[in-house]
């Protein structure tokens, strides 16, 4: 892994996006201010709904921001203009959740993974070649690959060419996208493990979507939790697991499954009443105020912003108050 | 305690253009009342074909049980009619399914389906059917139960839809409660919730429940016992503590150590299981996951090893529990078994 305190490659500030439906404005990606370290993994979590898949996907540029700005390399104008993006894909790439739809039917696995040689006009024929044999070795799958279809692999397997074609183009930022959440237990971890070692090898930067926590932790330097389009919590991976400041982080903790009978039975689960909230017109307070054990009057009159607190950046009017403490006495 | 169900070398094939798929290969196990059973494997593992043969749910042909018996009670499921089936299916036994979006009629209230199997089976009048929507929607926790009785599946989120579907299935007191990956489909505080109905449910009714599911964190909440599937097969079965803290079937032990642990070194790799899981077109005669195992031995090649029991109601199909197979490595390079 490269040092942390190196430059920021992906500089996200103010972000939202807002879609108009019919009952008014659902709010995806509410001002999210987020940095991204070159080298590092960012791990991005959150259930269903609360924004993360549309935050990769303003990061990527498929999605333009309603306000705010993605900042790649201190260059603002990158994800603005169109000609730009072009530019841009070259140097952010993303995967897919579902490799069984995100690779054409009728293409074969090498020309699914030179087209973006071609389109970004990359080398010559006969080095795009050698570059999709080199990238089939990289991840994993033989050279015999290449001329198969995708239909002929296993979902491991499709996720490796799903892979494969997003580092074909030399990028230095690569945003995951769940990419292991449609695997099978035994093939997450290799997928995983394939992900490390071509971060140490090539240096890049990942920005990891996923809901599954422990994953999360394992592959990232830092995490951002996202709740209702805000980000809630953001801090380094083994500090949040260790010192969860926000409530929804903690019963988020608290209620994924340890796989081990003995603790996860004499866990102190924090069960979460009812569901996410909508995110069509969401009050101007604290996201969180309709499910919190802790919800005071200042919850739901104003909105917390994203502060140090005990150490991380954390939006909670009472994480600074010993609400711990509060808990054992009740 | 009373036996709820048994079933004995269960065989299940699907008849494709490709051949014949055989799903299910000789599949053992038996289900106490008031037990909660997880059968845990990989997707293709056959773990939903058998949960839904019991019911007699898949399509036949191009299902079809070849041999083996369900006995439930006294009956044998295998050989039972269409007529009698439906005198079981929702009554006797019930079903969860893995989505509860698309499980719901959209076009019916939820009051009226989740009535619809216990007007069948049991012949109440309409009112008394409202009565009863109501209570199930209380004991599944949905509040303000008398109006979301009158209410469509589309006004209900993911996580109030399965709760419905479980209401639904407990309608008639089932003495068997099948749950096809209940909570796949649902984010984990969503998950915490169903996990504790169930457990709740099972406290209440005493009700046996089959909790189908690949994630091994759910199984430990919940299971009493696990049965682990590959290729058709189970490969291992035992008490939840044998299967977490004794697991002795290389597959198991392999499953456990690719999980990301909270307390594990980013550093480390991930332990990883090489390769893909066998074609059930074309099934091994042997171990079916002598492919991909660490301690593949001639024989497991071309002999299916039979059931070891490596403890009291702990059992595990694989060669190395064979009383006269030498240790391949001392014990503890078995359990730890990363570079």
């Amino acid at each position: 892994m490269m040092s942390k305190n190196s430059q920021i490659l992906v500089e996200i500030k103010d972000v939202s996006k807002f879609f108009k439906v019919s009952s008014g404005i659902l709010k995806a990606v509410n001002h999210v201010n987020l940095e991204i370290k070159k080298g590092e993994t960012v791990g991005l979590v959150g259930e269903s709904g609360c924004g993360k898949s549309t935050l990769g996907k303003v990061i990527m540029g498929i999605y333009s921001p309603t306000t705010g700005q993605v900042i790649y390399h201190g260059k603002k104008e990158l994800l603005v203009k169109k000609e730009n993006l072009f530019e841009y894909a070259k140097l952010a790439q993303i995967i897919f959740q579902d490799p069984y739809s995100s690779l054409d039917p009728r293409m074969t696995v090498g020309s699914i993974i030179e087209e973006g040689m071609i389109i970004h006009n990359m080398y010559n024929k006969k080095v795009r070649k050698e570059r999709v044999y080199e990238l089939l070795d990289l991840v994993g799958l033989n050279r015999e690959h290449a001329n198969r279809y995708p239909h002929e692999f296993s979902g491991g397997q499709r996720q490796r060419i799903g892979i494969a074609r997003a580092l074909a183009i030399e990028p230095e930022f690569i945003v995951c996208d769940e990419p292991i959440s449609a695997l099978d237990v035994s093939i997450q971890s290799q997928i995983i493990n394939l992900l490390k070692d071509l971060q140490e090898k090539l240096g890049l930067t990942y920005l990891f979507i996923a809901h599954d926590l422990n994953i999360v932790k394992y592959i990232s330097d830092r995490i951002a939790v996202m709740y209702l389009g805000n980000i809630v919590e953001l801090s380094d991976s083994d500090e949040l697991y260790e010192k969860p400041l926000h409530p929804y982080t903690r019963a988020l903790l608290s209620a994924v499954p340890i796989p081990d009978p003995k603790k996860e039975r004499a866990k102190e689960r924090q069960l979460l009443e009812g569901d996410v909230p909508s995110p069509i017109n969401p009050k101007h307070c604290c996201p969180f105020v309709s499910r919190c054990p802790h919800a005071t009057d200042i919850c739901s009159r104003d909105f917390p912003e994203l502060e140090m607190k005990k150490g991380h950046l954390v939006a909670c009017h009472h994480a600074d108050e010993p609400i711990y403490n509060r808990e054992i006495i009740k | 305690m009373n036996k709820v169900l048994e079933v004995n070398d269960l065989h299940v094939s699907f008849d494709t253009y490709a051949g014949e798929v055989k799903a299910v290969r000789g599949v053992s196990f038996d289900l106490n009342e008031g037990e909660i059973l997880a059968i845990v494997g990989e997707s293709g593992s056959g773990k939903s074909v058998t949960a839904q043969t019991i019911m007699k749910l898949n399509p036949m042909p191009p299902t079809r049980i070849v041999s083996g018996e369900i006995l439930l009670g006294d009956i044998d499921i295998v050989k039972a009619s269409e007529r009698e089936m439906m005198a079981i299916r929702g009554n006797e036994v019930s079903m969860i399914f893995q989505d509860p979006m698309t499980c719901l009629n959209p076009t019916m209230q939820v009051g009226k389906q989740l009535t619809e199997a216990i007007r069948h089976h049991k012949k109440l009048s309409k009112d008394e059917a409202y009565r009863e929507a109501i209570r199930l929607l209380n004991i599944v926790r949905i509040p303000n139960s008398k109006q979301r009785v009158l209410q469509y599946p589309h006004e209900f989120s993911g996580g109030m839809r399965q709760r419905v579907m479980i209401a639904m299935a407990l309608s008639c007191e089932p003495k068997l409660l099948i749950a096809d990956e209940p909570t796949t489909a649902l984010d984990v505080t969503i998950q915490a919730q169903i996990m504790e109905l169930l457990m709740e449910i099972r406290e209440n009714t005493n009700t046996s429940i089959i909790i189908i599911t690949h994630d091994l964190g759910v199984v430990a909440s919940i299971a009493d016992r696990v049965a682990v599937m590959y290729g058709g097969k189970i490969v291992e079965s035992g008490s939840s503590e044998d299967i977490f803290y004794h697991p002795s079937h290389p597959y198991t032990k392999a499953l456990l150590e690719s999980l990301p642990k909270t307390d594990m070194d980013k550093n480390k790799r991930l332990a990883s299981i090489a390769g893909t899981p066998p074609d059930l077109l074309n099934p091994p005669a042997g171990c079916p996951f002598a492919g991909r195992c660490k301690y593949t031995m001639k024989i497991c090649i071309p002999h299916m090893p039979p059931d070891f029991e490596p403890g009291k109601k702990h059992k595990a199909a694989c060669w190395l529990l064979h009383k006269d197979c030498p240790d391949p490595e001392p014990a503890s390079a078995i359990g730890g078994g990363e570079k």
